[in-house]
């Protein structure tokens, strides 16, 4: 490939292109578009609507006229805008942004111009606030905050010193960028390096690079896939080294997200000719702080050696280089943090400081400033112009640098993702659970992975390659891996015995972990600026501000005891979009007597928010579609209150349900059902509750659970490795009062497992909880995965993209699978309204 | 007298073998080799750079001039220095 900006060659015409060349590329990037709609890679974010686009606009780029080509990559672009948003949408952004650069050009002093952009960028965050929510606002203003929140300070810094002849299509170009709509979290293009990247005259080799980075940001995808899904875990799993290793690698290698996409939307701006520089470069292979500053988000760092750093070491010089090499480089890293807030309002519309980000951002700060200060005194060994052999030693040290910061940023990205510096501690406290010999495979692998790379080194430096340089070579790679690919997917991801490694790359969307968290309602606590590009973010972009959860709302109260909440009598509230009431005695059910009609047979429902049918209608909540399925006679009574779980049911189940004269009281629970009780007692000491029951006191005594523990803590306490669980007490003291408490009523007492749509695989608390249940007394009843959802696509079973209950569809299904297991069972449950009693 | 372009360059390009790139061979330092989008400068060695410069030609530079549009090779940074001398 010719260097960016390379020498004085006079532009490649269209007639000069090789036909044969173009074809080829033509070829490939019809294979990797391929590739790219098989494995849907990014196709959350519309880029499978693109594909075509992509491949028509590149031709018809390729062969136009040069004065043609920026106008045509302008209308790919707008019709781009048009596919993924809509043409109304896109109509709004369009216009929205031509106003954004309209002020850029008003006849003003630059100041002034500068301080109506401030203006226009304050109303617009107006807008983007929660408070506004329309959908033109969901849609529209994250992609137009990626477009402008970075782009117009750049714009407005080079328009002081711009270079003569930059044409008016140059610069719409310049802002409306066709990957812009799959992605608002955007690489921060320079001005100045977007006008430079359209004078490589070697047109082909920047449409064949641009080949080469759709491939290389898919391969990405697929290895973060396999990462995200099948190496990922919550940190309450982390119980030795082994697993403390792979969620700390894990955490910090599912930046390969990140990496493929910015890979993805630098190669489609290579196939429209702009040869921009890289966004990243091999930045596991960093040798220090300063050399990932380097290598990780190039753009993000030239941005703010250009607008910060420079000009204020510039400023500061003459008061002594190395004060003005300190307070540039510790204020850039603090403006990092600020301006990644600002960016995750424009993109997410939340606004999140959180004390973890401080001190990301000054280990951070504080890790490039002792590495700058070295390198300043004693300066920095550079790659050599010319490539020789290297040494050994010299390639020792480089890869034991190499491995020590990748080991570095594995723990600094764990400690960044945890809920408070003591949780990163304890977890690491866990690698004290493993034996010696773990220690020692640990030491053995990390010395194995520095032997490779000295012998990688050495073979680099005489000449031999992993990644072809030549076209032929390139050529080849590309051809052989979408070639692969495509046949992977055809044949062995097809076949149901795969690998779930090898078949985690055929899976976009939410792991197990995050499918739980967004049940739970936990997304608001996750998402910040840090994972603006997770799984979780991508699923909540489009949430409406108005989609709140129950307990945000009006028709709960406090209680402030065990319970925490309780619904409101007599209301009625229009929640996720459907309408719920409530009865005179608080349930969201009918308004059943208290004493039980004579010939009826009367089923009490305890559970949290799947029972109560969150973002359903009344009518649709499969308690009462079973209640009408058993037909006559029969009454179920739906005591579920979102949140509630073990203790609360305990509780509900003494204090509400009993009093109800049930024939049957059913307990529901589900695949992550531990994790629900888990982080209830946690919010109970936290907020010092008192916890009324003995058993119930005797678990947190022997779990040592205080107020001020994390989640992963509190887990950790409840489930350790190698010991008795305190959660087991607590599940027997549970479930054995609420089989006492039926028992002594007369009650059947019901433990039903209720599948999720996602749940797919059994998660392992669960055969504690039945076992245990069993011994308490409960009749077990299991629906299963299968029995209830079939092979139905879990995606056609879930409210919304953004809200992972079972929709009014899968609420049918349930009741059906529910309807059915107890006239199996029948007989043990003495169904049957003529005897009831 | 002012230095011409040549001199310029040389002294630059003492200065960046100097403190940059001990050990390497001069050759392979030429007028067009990239240095900031070569890698040959990063940001520490761009102010130390721009410090010589100053102090040497007695110029002052812009923070916008510390960018890849004006001091990405030696003949850049000569023609830019030179510039700056000229406009007295």
């Amino acid at each position: 490939m010719a260097g960016r900006g390379a020498g004085a060659k006079e532009e490649t015409t269209t007639e000069e292109l090789s036909v044969g060349k173009l074809l080829g590329i033509a070829l490939q990037l019809a294979l990797v578009l391929a590739v790219v709609h098989t494995f849907g890679i990014a196709a959350g974010r519309g880029l499978n609507e693109l594909t075509v686009l992509i491949f028509v606009g590149f031709l018809a780029h390729a062969l136009a006229p040069a004065r043609l080509r920026l106008p045509i990559f302008l209308v790919v672009s707008l019709v781009g805008f048009a596919l993924v948003l809509g043409v109304f949408h896109a109509a709004i952004l369009v216009g929205l942004g031509l106003s954004l650069i309209g002020i850029c050009h008003l006849p003003l002093p630059h100041l002034a111009r500068c301080l109506l952009l401030v203006v226009a960028g304050a109303v617009l965050a107006v807008v983007r606030s929660p408070a506004i929510t329309t959908e033109w606002e969901t849609r529209v203003m994250p992609i137009l905050g990626g477009i402008f929140m970075f782009r117009l300070m750049i714009y407005m810094y080079d328009l002081r010193n711009e270079p003569a002849g930059v044409t008016l299509w140059q610069r719409l170009g310049y802002f409306f960028l066709l990957p812009n709509v799959i992605l608002p979290l955007f690489p921060i293009v320079d001005y100045r390096a977007y006008l430079r990247s359209l004078k490589n005259p070697d047109r082909l080799a920047v449409y064949h690079r641009g080949v080469e980075l759709l491939l290389r940001g898919s391969v990405h995808t697929l290895l973060y896939r396999i990462i995200y899904q099948e190496l990922s875990m919550p940190t309450a799993s982390i119980q030795d080294l082994g697993s403390l290793v792979l969620f700390m690698v894990s955490s910090y290698t599912l930046y390969l997200r990140v990496s493929g996409l910015f890979h993805i939307v630098i190669g489609m701006l290579c196939l429209f000719g702009y040869d921009l520089p890289k966004t990243m470069d091999n930045y596991f292979l960093a040798g220090g702080f300063n050399d990932l500053w380097r290598r990780m988000n190039i753009y993000w760092k030239d941005f703010m050696m250009k607008l910060f750093y420079y000009p204020l070491f510039m400023r500061l010089r003459k008061k002594g280089p190395t004060m003005a090499l300190v307070v540039s480089t510790v204020f850039v890293f603090y403006a990092s943090w600020g301006l990644h807030t600002y960016q995750t309002w424009w993109v997410s519309g939340y606004l999140r400081v959180t004390a973890m980000d401080g001190w990301f951002w000054t280990i951070f700060a504080a890790a490039v400033l002792t590495n700058t200060l070295l390198e300043a005194k004693f300066g920095r060994r550079r790659a050599p112009i010319k490539q020789r052999r290297i040494p050994i030693g010299i390639a020792l040290v480089r890869s034991l640098k190499t491995v020590g910061m990748f080991i570095a940023m594995c723990s600094i990205w764990s400690f960044w993702i945890g809920e408070s510096p003591s949780d990163f501690f304890s977890l690491l406290a866990q690698a004290g659970n493993s034996g010696p010999m773990e220690f020692v495979w640990l030491v053995l692998g990390i010395a194995g992975v520095v032997a490779i790379g000295v012998v990688g080194q050495i073979a680099f430096s005489l000449g031999l390659r992993v990644h072809p340089v030549t076209y032929a070579g390139k050529t080849g790679y590309t051809l052989a891996t979408t070639a692969g690919l495509l046949l992977l997917s055809a044949t062995v991801l097809q076949r149901e015995d795969t690998h779930r490694y090898l078949a985690a790359v055929m899976k976009e969307g939410l792991n197990q972990r995050d499918q739980e968290l967004m049940i739970r309602g936990y997304y608001e606590d996750i998402l910040v600026d840090r994972s603006l590009l997770g799984e979780i973010a991508d699923a909540q972009s489009e949430r409406p501000a108005t989609w709140l959860d129950l307990d945000q709302t009006d028709a709960v109260r406090r209680t402030g005891d065990l319970l925490d909440l309780e619904l409101r009598p007599d209301y009625e509230i229009e929640f996720k979009e459907s309408l719920l009431h409530t009865n005179r005695w608080g349930m969201r059910d009918k308004d059943y007597s208290r004493e039980k009609p004579a010939g009826t047979f009367r089923i009490g429902l305890l559970g949290g928010s799947i029972e109560l049918g969150s973002g359903l209608e009344d009518g649709d909540v499969y308690s009462a579609l079973v209640e009408e399925l058993l037909g006559e006679g029969f009454e179920i009574l739906n005591f579920a209150v979102p949140g509630y779980s073990l203790i609360e049911a305990v509780v509900s189940n003494e204090r509400k349900a009993l009093d109800f004269d049930l024939d049957v009281c059913i307990y529901a629970t589900h695949f992550p059902g531990l994790n629900i009780v888990t982080s209830n007692l946690r919010a109970l000491v936290e907020n010092e509750v008192p916890l009324v029951y003995e058993e119930l006191e005797a678990v947190v005594r022997k779990a040592r659970l205080e107020p001020g523990m994390s989640a992963q803590q509190v887990t950790r306490a409840l489930r350790p490795k190698n010991r008795e669980w305190p959660m087991k007490d607590l599940l027997a003291w549970g479930y054995g009062r609420i089989v006492e408490d039926c028992r002594a009523r007369g009650v059947v007492p019901v433990w039903l497992l209720v599948p999720l749509p996602e749940d797919q695989q059994s998660t392992p608390g669960i055969d504690v909880m039945r076992r245990i249940a069993k011994e308490a007394g409960f009749l077990t009843l299991e629906l299963t995965h299968t029995a209830v959802y079939g092979d139905r696509d879990p995606e056609s079973l879930v409210l919304r993209p953004w809200d992972r209950h079972p929709n009014a569809e899968a609420s049918r299904l349930l009741a059906d699978a529910l309807h059915g297991i107890l006239l199996e069972n029948s007989e043990a449950l003495g169904l049957d309204p003529s005897g009831a009693r | 007298m002012t230095d011409t372009i040549e001199e310029i360059q040389a002294a630059t390009k003492g200065y960046i073998m100097k403190e940059f790139l001990p050990g390497e061979d001069a050759d392979e330092l030429s007028a067009a080799t990239p240095l900031l989008s070569g890698g040959i400068l990063d940001s520490i060695s761009t102010v130390k750079l721009i410090g010589f410069l100053e102090d040497k030609y007695k110029v002052e530079f812009a923070a916008h001039e510390v960018s890849e549009d004006h001091i990405d090779s030696l003949e850049a940074i000569a023609a830019l220095v030179q510039e700056k001398l000229s406009a007295g």
